[in-house]
Formats: C-alpha cells, sequence, structure tokens
C-alpha cells in the first residue's frame, strides 16, 4: 500500500471526529491531529483502535505518544504494514 | 504540581455507544471497569477515571517529559459516594488515589484526585499526596462552543479568578505556553504557580496552585527563547492573553462553579 493510499485512509478514520472543518480541509502530514483537527483525547483512543482494526497492526501506546501530525500517523502505520 | 480535566457529559461524542468495543479494554483496568459497571452514576462514573488518567498525565509529563500516556495503567480508585460528598443541588464530589507506574519528580507516586460531578460534566483535578488543597483554586464553566473559542475562554477565566485569589489587577497575568503547557506569568516574569487548562464540548476548567520556587528552568524547557514573541521550538510561543473583555466577559468574570477545594480567595 503506498502512502497516499495510508493518508487516504487515516483521514477517513478522522473525519467523522474533526472539529475544525478548515484545517480537514487544507488536511496534509503536517496537520496537528489534537491541535489543528481538534479530534479530543478520548476519542484519540478510538481512532488508534481503528487504525489497528482497519490496517490489522497493533499500535502501542509508547507508538501514539509519538504521533501528533497526520503524517506521524501516516508514517507509523506504513511502518508497520 | 497538579494537573485537571473537564469532560461534557452531554456531548454527543460522550456517548460510550459512540466508542468502540475494545475501548474500554484498552482504557480501564479491569477493576475500573467492574466499579463503572456497578456504579449508580456510571456515565459521569466513566469520565471521572478517564479525567483522572488525563489530570495525572498531565502532571507527569511536567515533571518528566519522558512519561507516556498509557491509560490503563493509570488507575483511578475511588472512594464510595457518601452523602457529605455533595457539593451542592445537583453537584457532587467523589474523592480518590491514582498511584502512577513510576515515581516522577521529587518522588511523587501517589495522587490525590477530586471529581466534581453534575449530570452534565465531570471535573478531576489530581495532586500529588499530602498537598494542600485548600491552596488550589479551581474554576469550571460552560461556554457556547459554536461561538467561543475555548482555549482562550479556559485562559481568560483562570486569569480573572488567579488574580482575585492573588489580590493582583488581572491586566498584570498573562498566561503564555511552553510547548503546549501554560505557565502563569505576572507583570511579564514566570511565577512558580502551577496551572493546568482543559476544555471539552461546552466546558472549560481550570485548576491553579502555589509551586515549588523556581530555581532554574523546566525540564525540557527551550534554553533562553524568553523573550516575548519569538517563536522556537519547545520554547516560548507568543500566546498571551489578558483578561476576558469581549461583550460576554461579564457574565463570565465568575465561573459557573467555582468549587474546590477552598480555593485561596
Ligand atoms: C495533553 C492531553 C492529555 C490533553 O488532553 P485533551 O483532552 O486533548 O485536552 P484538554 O482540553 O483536557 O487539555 C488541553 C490543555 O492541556 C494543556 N496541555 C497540553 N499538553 C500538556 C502537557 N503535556 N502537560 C500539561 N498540560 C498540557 C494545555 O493547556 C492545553 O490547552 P490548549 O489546548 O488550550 O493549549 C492530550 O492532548 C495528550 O497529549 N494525550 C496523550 C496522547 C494520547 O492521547 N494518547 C493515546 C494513547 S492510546
Amino acid at each position: 500500500m503506498d502512502q497516499s493510499e495510508v493518508m487516504e485512509r487515516v483521514v477517513k478514520i478522522l473525519t467523522p471526529w474533526v472539529k475544525d472543518e478548515a484545517a480537514l480541509a487544507n488536511v496534509s502530514m503536517e496537520t496537528n491531529i489534537l491541535e489543528d483537527l481538534k479530534v479530543n483525547s478520548a476519542r484519540l483512543v478510538d481512532v488508534v483502535i481503528a487504525f489497528e482494526d482497519d490496517f490489522d497492526i497493533e499500535i502501542a501506546d509508547e507508538d501514539v505518544d509519538q504521533v501528533n501530525t497526520v503524517g506521524d500517523a501516516v508514517n507509523l502505520i506504513s511502518s508497520k504494514l | 504540581m497538579l494537573g485537571n480535566d473537564v469532560v461534557d457529559l452531554r456531548d454527543p461524542e460522550s456517548d460510550p455507544e459512540s466508542f468502540r468495543p475494545r475501548f474500554d479494554e484498552r482504557v480501564f483496568a479491569e477493576e475500573e471497569r467492574r466499579e463503572i459497571a456497578h456504579d449508580p452514576r456510571p456515565l459521569a462514573r466513566r469520565w471521572a477515571h478517564w479525567a483522572a488518567k488525563e489530570a495525572a498525565y498531565k502532571l507527569a509529563r511536567r515533571l518528566d517529559p519522558g512519561f507516556v500516556f498509557s491509560p490503563r495503567t493509570l488507575v483511578a480508585r475511588f472512594d464510595p459516594l457518601s452523602e457529605a460528598a455533595t457539593r451542592g443541588p445537583g453537584v457532587v464530589e467523589r474523592r480518590g488515589r491514582l498511584e502512577l507506574p513510576r515515581t516522577v519528580g521529587p518522588e511523587i507516586s501517589t495522587l490525590e484526585l477530586r471529581s466534581t460531578e453534575s449530570a452534565a460534566c465531570v471535573h478531576v483535578v489530581a495532586l500529588p499526596g499530602g498537598f494542600d488543597w485548600g491552596a488550589v483554586d479551581v474554576g469550571v464553566a460552560r461556554i457556547d462552543p459554536a461561538r467561543e473559542d475555548a482555549g482562550r475562554v479556559a485562559r481568560a477565566l483562570a486569569i480573572t479568578d488567579v488574580a482575585r485569589s492573588l489580590g493582583v489587577a488581572a491586566e498584570r497575568l498573562a498566561i503564555a505556553k511552553v510547548g503546549r503547557v501554560p505557565v502563569v506569568e505576572l507583570d511579564g516574569e514566570r511565577t512558580s504557580l502551577v496551572l493546568s487548562l482543559s476544555h471539552h464540548g461546552a466546558w472549560v476548567a481550570f485548576a491553579c496552585a502555589p509551586g515549588p520556587a523556581r530555581t532554574g528552568r523546566v525540564r525540557g524547557e527551550a534554553a533562553a527563547e524568553r523573550t516575548p514573541g519569538v517563536a522556537s521550538s519547545g520554547g516560548w510561543r507568543p500566546v498571551r492573553d489578558g483578561p476576558r473583555k469581549d461583550a460576554a466577559g461579564g457574565r463570565r468574570a465568575a465561573p459557573d462553579w467555582r468549587t474546590s477545594t477552598g480555593g485561596t480567595a
């Protein structure tokens, strides 16, 4: 799976929980999930579970701690595929 | 040192059904899941456990930048609710403890928790064991999230309240950020006050207490980037808020709850 496909699926999973539509419209690898998209932190855990289910991977809490941006999530997921 | 977290119970995202089935298992220890299931107020109880984890994480992360948010290892234990715990019509307080998985800062491992709960929201404050709760200033307020910037209102609420507690004009206080962590400034100088902010849905909250006298730089803080307005990675950002002055400002001069714990005012 190439990176753009991972990105597309990551954004699709995040979309229902995004509070800032403008940030979503301009989403990029640099977009911050908590601060720009304003996804709340409980939902972030749920999103991580969705990444695990959707990509059939496991993501440890230590990995999540390194994820700030959409790009961090895409790179983390790509590294586990 | 302290941490706080607020949860809007009426936000659609607080509905447990909106989470994946594995969420509870990933986030709550088995004993917490049991307590939530048996609590007469299961929704408030569930989010009190979550907020306790977040408050503990905010506290621990300030002292140890390598502290990882691993929610299931941050187990909140609350005492049973009693009549004495009632704080006003429809508002109760739960007290509890949380054992950190490892010691942070100056030998801090046990935290005390106070969760103030109404039908609308849960607000948890975490302090190191033995800390004087009477010295903690707490405010919780409802906002209109469609019209107001929650982060800004939380900072303004804190400024107004802390200024009152200190007996200084609110104009002399400002809140800056070191990385993502808020710090309180008086006349442009960083104070030793420890401030924690939180916002969720229609609620904003803060908790503030005196910290240890500053003897140096906070671990992880960038060197010398103190000049206001000069952005630098991990250093000071030009995020400064005076007291709230917009049209609705008067309404928020006093928080909806000025709870807790005594307060310093
Ligand atoms: C720090 C954190 C707990 C904040 O929680 P939140 O529900 O997103 O937001 P809250 O409104 O409760 O708190 C936000 C405030 O906390 C403060 N804050 C942010 N990072 C902080 C930190 N590391 N330490 C202390 N306070 C912090 C800021 O004042 C912030 O206010 P702002 O957004 O207006 O700048 C969250 O962003 C986080 O980093 N969580 C850990 C990562 C995670 O969720 N992992 C999932 C594991 S499966």
